[in-house]
């Protein structure tokens, strides 16, 4: 296990490589917009070069690949969507490094507006607005609701 | 090629045993829940370098899979800040999530109504003072005479994030970057 773990390790460090310099080349553009297709794309190429092992070792290989994987999307999306580091960051531009209540929370009407991540669950299918502006959760929002609402109760996250 | 499952099983089942503790532990109701979360799982993991290391020792496998106890261990983080961390965050502070509760617990309404009503008639103002009250439970800014400060360790993770954010040549989403 040990062997493979270290082999998986190489190849996504060699693959974290190339995605930073295409990155870096394309502005972030690449980055942001096709991480997830960038996940599966890399991932195809991977499979073939662990042909050569046994089944298990392909298999283990495919496990470690995705963990690594799954930790570098979740670190970039934190990176660059978290709105807490973003006012962290806030704070640090800051000339005196402090920040009041109001220029940290600043921004008013359509910047404070729920609006436009409405719009783009509706885009998503996660919610309909028929023709008279009425909102109507899809099934599986509403699926996920009823889970999210269970998992808050299981580990008493009062809202 | 030896594979020694083992080491993933006693990761899995000390796992187990850490979400029984998380909810015995009433994890929602402490005053920083991820921190506290973390803290308790670096316990676990402790326990889980014991258990494994006590099981290559008295197993008397040769030769020694330390190889595979060190990916167990691996195993066990991944468990936590890869799948844990990632849904317990969504369930207790995702933006789209909390809008499909109050959808469902409200059923249709209009758009308008959405709007004006949702986080107290605040927007997405009131995602910024959860948020900022989490900073603040989790210690990484402070507060003083009406200004927020940050910590050393929140100057650090502020860094740190801005580091990466540099070396994938890329800024906060909406922002600009700076050249």
């Amino acid at each position: 296990m040990g062997p493979v773990f270290v082999e998986a390790l190489f190849i996504f460090f060699g693959y974290v490589v190339v995605h930073i310099f295409i990155s870096r080349i394309t502005n972030g553009g690449f980055l942001i917009r096709n991480a997830a297709i960038t996940f599966v794309g890399y991932f195809s190429v991977l499979l073939p070069l662990f042909f050569r092992a046994n089944i298990m070792g392909l298999s283990l290989a495919i496990v470690f690949e995705i963990l690594f994987w799954s930790a570098y999307i979740i670190a970039l999306v934190c990176a660059i969507n978290s709105v807490s580091l973003r006012m962290m960051d806030d704070i640090l531009q800051s000339t005196e490094l402090k920040l009041s209540l109001e220029q940290l929370t600043k921004g008013s009407g359509d910047e404070n507006s729920i609006e436009p991540r409405i719009r783009l669950m509706e885009r998503n299918g996660w919610l309909s607005i028929d023709a008279t502006e009425e909102i109507r959760l899809s099934s599986s929002a509403k699926l996920l609701a009823i889970a999210t609402l269970a998992l808050r109760r299981i580990f008493k996250l009062d809202h | 090629m030896t594979v020694h499952l083992e080491f993933f099983v006693i990761a899995v089942a000390l796992y187990v045993v850490f979400l029984t503790y998380l909810f015995l532990r009433v994890i929602g109701r402490v005053q920083a829940p991820f921190l506290e979360s973390c803290r308790i799982h670096g316990f676990f993991a402790v326990l889980c370098f014991a258990f494994e290391a006590a099981y290559v020792h008295f197993r008397i496998i040769e030769p020694r899979p330390w190889g595979d106890m060190a990916v167990g261990i691996f195993f066990f983080f991944c468990l936590h800040y890869i799948a844990f961390m990632v849904v317990f965050g969504q369930i207790s502070r995702g933006f789209s999530l909390n809008i499909c509760v109050f959808l469902f617990r409200s059923g249709a309404i209009p758009l308008k109504t959405l709007v004006l009503e949702y986080g107290n008639g605040q927007g997405v103002n009131q995602l910024k003072l959860d948020r900022l009250k989490m900073m603040k439970k989790s210690a990484v800014v402070y507060e003083n005479h009406g200004f927020f400060k940050l910590t050393p360790f929140g100057i650090f993770t502020t860094k740190l994030n801005r580091s990466l954010l540099d070396l994938w040549g890329i800024n906060y989403l909406g922002k600009e970057r700076k050249r």
